[in-house]
């Protein structure tokens, strides 16, 4: 196990190296100069493009600025945002923990639902609860995030008024703190956690049918064991490979933002500032994002791996 | 009925002789498998709304009531229209205000007009002597005022007839949900098959690289594969099916690893079973679930993700619509409250396409699934 | 149907604002319901609009607009300008104080002016500034601009160029400005001070209780931002914030809610079709008349835009003395389109679309994706092209594929742009032979050359007299009128909603608000 872990985190080095050379090379031949962003239209003569771009290092050939990167990022220096003119890492971990907070509440929101209703379906199939579910997270996933953002705003927050229409927090905190954020929090988390209850539930209803069917849950149940505790005890633990996988794939997501919930939601997060590196070329702070993901793709592929394990005792490595 | 019951190896030879049936004649396994796909009455209805779905897509210049693109002329005045059976006819008067346009709307016997907000006035005398007086009606070359077939599904930002420009869409968005799932769900399985089930050093590079392809952001690559010739929306669906798969191996490899410590694969070795045919007769199928509803979940994301594409400029392009597009244009707020049709019907076409598509990969799962022979 | 309205609350307010001014109302939070954050606070480094709406309240310019659009004394208690029109010497009003308690004076503007012409600043605004040679502080209230050539716009620069103290800004590495302390918390002199930045959540200002032009009516100036567009505007139909830009497609609806005020009111802006003129097609002066006379200006703005703004004339701005109404105008015309077109040697051929030589009539335009109205637009024209036989190929692109890979290195026939002009009379920017990107840099894209107009518009910059410059930019009309580099579809008009607890709100045609220190809340 121990020693499992320990080959996995070495091999990521060179993973990690790879994918920012892969990386480095794809947001540098996208068509597209950072060096328009910096200077005002009357300045635009070739004299002054090729200053600032000797200014920001674009000057110099693409091999030797990956190097330079590289040997920065290996001495903890990320470099400068072109378009903040902060420090990358600065720049990030600032919306870090916002992005953090939201995307952790949607994901466990997504799974308190998505989990049961999963298996109810599953349980229950072809019957109208079933259809009720699956009819649900069709509309779930045929519903653009922005759309249903905004539907939601504008019944719950402008109609009801039960909740502030964006933002994190209020400019003055009446009353705890904790209150506050919290009702700033349900209408994104709700949106976000909807996209990916969808495929959850489908998930999760597909495998419980696949498992039901095995013969030792027959038996389980033939054994005259109630239906609950064939479902929790036998049946989920095989059931949750999917799951599993899933989970894994939602890890990077958790740092990755998502720029649509977070742009209706006015929520601060990493989402919007990344889309913003893109949009400007910004490349120290995308190569500094991309070290964020990367960094929880690879875990999340480990944390996946680790608990099939645990899921199904079977499954070695 | 047992099979491949956890403790008794009999079951293992039950399953390869039901295999050396299942593998008779390809026309024969066919049959089978429709045969139980037809008994299932959502499956088949699921493919009856998709083969609709389809050939609605392919006729769409024969079926659609206008041309994809509008006619500039006499759209630009029924901005924003709401669904109607009704015909119109146009009125173009200009005052000071340049709130110069208005819509005549004969409704059972008595006439409306409606100004550039929508609202709705009746259209009184005076209304007719000052239509008439300072106005020119949108006329036909005979001089009459042009009268408009119906649009049920309403009009768009530019006055274009929201049901024709979801059937040209169509074209594009069931071509991308297929495309590009399908280029994704081919190499996803393969690669997870083969990852999965020769395990050990050649599961771990493999993996390794599907981590790789996860970390590298897909807009800028589509970003620059955009720029090396001319942007075209197959580019774009190549490049998302061949960035899309990575999911998919990752749940196919899991349901290997599995399974494939299962008695019945070990028995299936033992007696000298060829690796392809260990993968495709006897592991896979019973991986089938996630695949169907990765599939069915990849068509709805794919159809989506084309509309979120074009923030960067890699959508379809003028005058051509996609439903996803068609949504996106939909996003001022003043859509979602006054004219909800742009986008409620782009949205529809969505949800029953994937539902369709659901429907028919959860018959066909059940259809091609080993344990349900004879149930 | 509230544009009517617009000149009777604007009046309104005006009568309403002359006894309040005597004993200003003091209270409440001004709540600005915005989408996108400001980048840096130094004043002369910012090139966006999310910083500049901060800036304008936190600094206060020498020079300022009077509602006629007339240059008036501001910070600087008195301006003169030498008969040669070398010398500019600004008297500085005594005891204006910066936020941190010190006096302002004339070593701030020197300092602050020196850094804007200074090459290794790289200030946006430089080349504003070009003509300055020199700046001199005669005694502590007194700042003494020398220029080495005429320049009849340079006053206009004052009046949105503002000074640092010196004290704070010399702490700094002057080619790094843009990460300084300073960028994240500026020191004005302005209205409001400067309290707090929470990077795309908020910026707070607060009352600055010694303001020159005192007292202030707002406790604070917060900027929220929403995230989204629409998102502002929902938030301030609830009341949680209290003022929101209000585009053209939500004018109505804002209108037409009780507790909002919608102002409206004539933008330094307008969109155009910018010909490129060294096209194989669009070279031709006749393509670019007959296909301005193919679009239907008129339904532009009232289809598209709603009915907010007027079609376009010219890129001088309504209300200007430059503006030319009667320059060249191209009334939507079919019949006269498709004649010019034949004239120009481009047939009907057999599938509708034009033929010479052997060759289609096929356009590629281009816009930015992100302007609805403009990608709009561009599907507009491509489908009215199409009735006079003109194909377009048409492409929305993201704006820096847009900026660096079409609009810069001219990969397009024509394409569908917005822009805001200054109040002033120098358009050299847009019709200049050597403001291209090849040249000089600037926003000539479609690379107009015309010997004349190069001229006309040189001259004038070399003088100071309105009057002078009013008839020259008349003539540079008359000629960019005939020979179409643009066409103009729409001047804009702006508007914003304020919750009606907003007292005291007063906008100009070009100005904005106005009063944005003497509001309140009531």
């Amino acid at each position: 196990m121990w020693k499992f872990l320990i080959r996995r985190l070495i091999q990521a080095l060179p993973l990690l190296l790879i994918v920012t050379i892969i990386t480095f090379i794809i947001i540098n031949l996208a068509p597209g100069d950072p060096v328009y962003m910096f200077v005002s239209p009357d300045q635009m003569d070739k004299a002054n493009l090729d200053l600032v771009r000797r200014e920001l290092g674009l000057d110099k050939p693409l091999h030797i600025r990956y190097l330079v990167w590289l040997g920065n990022v290996l001495r903890g220096d990320f470099g400068k945002s072109f378009f903040y003119q902060r420090p990358v890492m600065e720049v990030l971990l600032e919306s870090l923990p916002n992005t953090l907070v939201l995307a952790l509440s949607a994901t466990i929101f997504s799974f308190a639902v998505a989990i049961p209703a999963g298996i109810i379906s599953a349980i229950k199939r072809n019957t109208p609860i079933d259809y009720f579910f699956s009819t649900i997270s069709f509309i779930g996933v045929s519903l653009p995030s922005f759309w249903f953002g905004l539907l939601l705003i504008l019944f719950f927050s402008l109609r009801l008024g039960w909740f502030p229409t964006a933002g994190m927090q209020s400019l003055d905190v009446k009353g705890p703190v904790i209150l506050d954020r919290l009702k700033y929090i349900v209408l994104p988390t709700i949106v976000l956690g909807m996209g990916s209850m969808a495929s959850k539930m489908r998930y999760m209803r597909s495998s419980m049918l696949e498992v039901i069917r095995q013969d030792y849950v027959r038996t389980a149940r033939a054994k005259g064991l109630s239906g609950f505790v064939v479902i929790t005890k036998h049946a989920l633990r095989n059931a949750l490979l999917p799951v599993i996988t899933l989970l894994g794939l939602i890890i990077p997501g958790l740092v990755g933002g998502a720029v649509i919930v977070e742009s209706i939601f006015g929520w601060p997060g990493i989402g919007r500032i990344a889309i913003t590196a893109s949009f400007n070329r910004d490349y120290p702070l995308m190569m500094g994002n991309l070290m964020l993901t990367s960094t929880m793709v690879i875990l999340g592929s480990l944390i996946a791996d680790l608990l099939y394990a645990v899921a199904d005792p079977r499954i070695k490595y | 009925m047992s099979k491949h019951s956890a403790s008794v190896p009999s079951s293992a030879v039950a399953e390869l002789s039901e295999s050396t049936e299942y593998s008779d004649t390809f026309g024969k396994k066919v049959g089978v498998i429709w045969r139980r796909f037809s008994k299932n009455a959502l499956a088949v209805a699921g493919l009856f709304i998709l083969v609709i779905l389809y050939t609605l897509a392919v006729f769409a210049p024969l079926i659609a009531p206008y041309p994809e693109a509008g006619d500039p002329n006499a759209d630009i005045f029924m901005i924003d229209l709401p669904p109607n059976t009704a015909s119109y006819r146009v009125i173009l008067f200009d005052d000071e205000d340049f709130k110069s346009y208005v819509v005549f709307e004969p409704v059972r016997g008595q006439a409306y007009y409606r100004d550039v907000d929508q609202n709705r006035y009746p259209a009184d005398a005076a209304f007719l002597a000052k239509a008439k007086a300072g106005g020119s009606y949108l006329q036909d070359e005979q001089g009459n005022p042009v009268l408009f077939t119906p649009n049920f599904m309403g009009r768009d930002e530019l006055g274009r007839d929201v049901f024709s420009r979801i059937l040209y869409a169509s074209r594009i968005s069931l071509t991308i949900g297929f495309v590009s799932v399908g280029i994704s769900i081919l190499i996803g399985v393969v690669w997870g098959c083969v990852a999965g089930y020769y395990g050990g050093i050649i599961d771990n590079i493999m993996m390794r690289i599907v981590d790789g392809i996860m970390c590298i952001p897909t807009f800028l690559l589509l970003v620059t594969v955009m720029s090396i010739g001319r942007p075209s929306i197959f580019k774009v669906m190549v490049v998302l099916g061949l960035t899309g798969w990575t999911g998919i191996s990752r749940f196919v490899r899991a349901e290997f690893l599995s399974l494939m410590k299962r008695d019945f694969v070990e028995a299936a070795k033992c007696v000298g079973a060829k690796d392809r045919r260990i993968i495709f007769r006897h592991v896979l199928p019973n991986a089938m679930g996630p695949i169907i509803v990765a599939a069915t979940m990849g068509v709805a994301g794919a159809i989506l993700s084309e509309s979120g594409l074009s923030f960067f400029g890699l959508g379809v392009q003028p005058p051509a619509a996609s439903w996803g597009n068609m949504l996106t244009n939909a996003q001022e707020l003043n859509t979602m409250i006054r004219a909800p049709w742009k986008a409620f019907y782009p949205g529809l076409m969505i949800f029953i396409t994937v539902l369709s598509y659901n429907f028919m990969g959860d018959g066909l799962r059940d259809a091609l699934d080993p344990r349900l022979k004879n149930s | 149907m509230k544009s009517k309205s617009l000149l009777a609350v604007l009046a309104l307010a005006a009568v309403l604002a002359a006894p309040l001014a005597a004993q200003q109302k003091q209270g409440g939070d001004l709540m600005f319901a915005t989408f996108s954050d400001p980048l840096y606070f130094v004043p002369f480094m910012h090139a966006d609009s999310a910083s500049s709406d901060v800036l304008v309240n936190v600094f206060a310019p020498l020079l300022n607009y009077d509602k006629n659009l007339k240059i008036i004394p501001w910070v600087a208690e008195s301006y003169q300008i030498s008969p040669d029109g070398l010398t500019y010497t600004f008297k500085l009003r005594k005891g204006v104080l910066w936020h941190n308690g010190e006096e302002m004076t004339s070593n701030d503007v020197k300092v602050s002016y020196d850094l804007i012409r200074d090459p290794a600043v790289n200030s946006p605004r430089r080349t504003v500034f070009e003509a300055v040679s020199e700046i001199t502080t005669p005694d502590r209230y007194t700042v003494v601009f020398k220029l080495s050539k005429v320049d009849g716009v340079l006053l206009n620069a004052f009046t949105t160029a503002y000074a640092v103290p010196a004290s704070e800004i010399q702490k700094y590495d002057k080619t790094k400005l843009k990460e300084s302390a300073f960028a994240r918390a500026p020191i004005g002199n302005g209205p409001f001070m400067f309290e707090e930045w929470l990077t795309n959540q908020r910026v707070v200002l607060k009352r600055f209780d010694k303001y020159f032009d005192g007292p202030v009516g707002f406790d604070r100036y917060v900027y929220l931002n929403k995230g989204s567009q629409a998102t502002a505007l929902v938030a301030t139909e609830k009341g949680e914030t209290n003022r929101v830009f209000v585009p053209e497609a939500e004018v109505a609806r804002m209108s037409a809610i009780p507790s909002l005020d919608v102002h409206r009111y004539v933008g330094n802006v307008f969109d155009a079709i910018i010909w490129n003129c060294k096209g194989e097609i669009t070279s031709d002066v006749r393509v670019r008349q007959a296909l301005s006379y193919a679009i239907n200006k008129q339904a532009i703005v009232s289809g598209i835009y709603k009915g907010n703004g007027r079609p376009g004339v010219s890129s001088f701005i309504p209300g200007t003395p430059f503006y030319n109404a009667k320059a060249p105008n191209y009334a939507y015309d079919l019949a006269k389109a498709k004649q010019l077109l034949d004239e120009a040697g481009w047939k009907v051929g057999p599938d509708g679309i034009r033929v010479k030589n052997g060759k289609r009539m096929k356009l590629f335009m281009i816009t930015n994706k992100g302007n609805i109205m403009r990608e709009k637009i561009l599907q507009y024209v491509q489908s009215a092209f199409k009735v006079v036989g003109v194909e377009v190929e048409a492409q929305i692109l993201e704006w820096n594929t847009f900026l660096t890979k079409y609009v810069e290195v001219g990969r397009f026939d024509a394409y569908v742009g917005g822009f805001s002009t200054g109040l002033t009379a120098d358009h050299q920017a847009f019709y200049h032979s050597e403001a291209t990107p090849s040249g000089k840099g600037y926003l000539n894209r479609g690379k107009y050359a015309n010997a004349e107009v190069d001229k006309l518009l040189e001259a004038i910059k070399a003088t100071a007299d309105t009057a002078k410059q009013a008839e020259l930019a008349f003539k540079v009309q008359e000629i960019v009128g005939r020979e179409v580099p643009y066409t103009f579809l729409i001047n804009r008009t702006q508007a914003y909603a304020y919750n009606k607890k907003v007292k005291n709100v007063i906008s100009y045609d070009l100005l904005g608000w106005y009063n944005a220190e003497k509001s309140y809340i009531e």
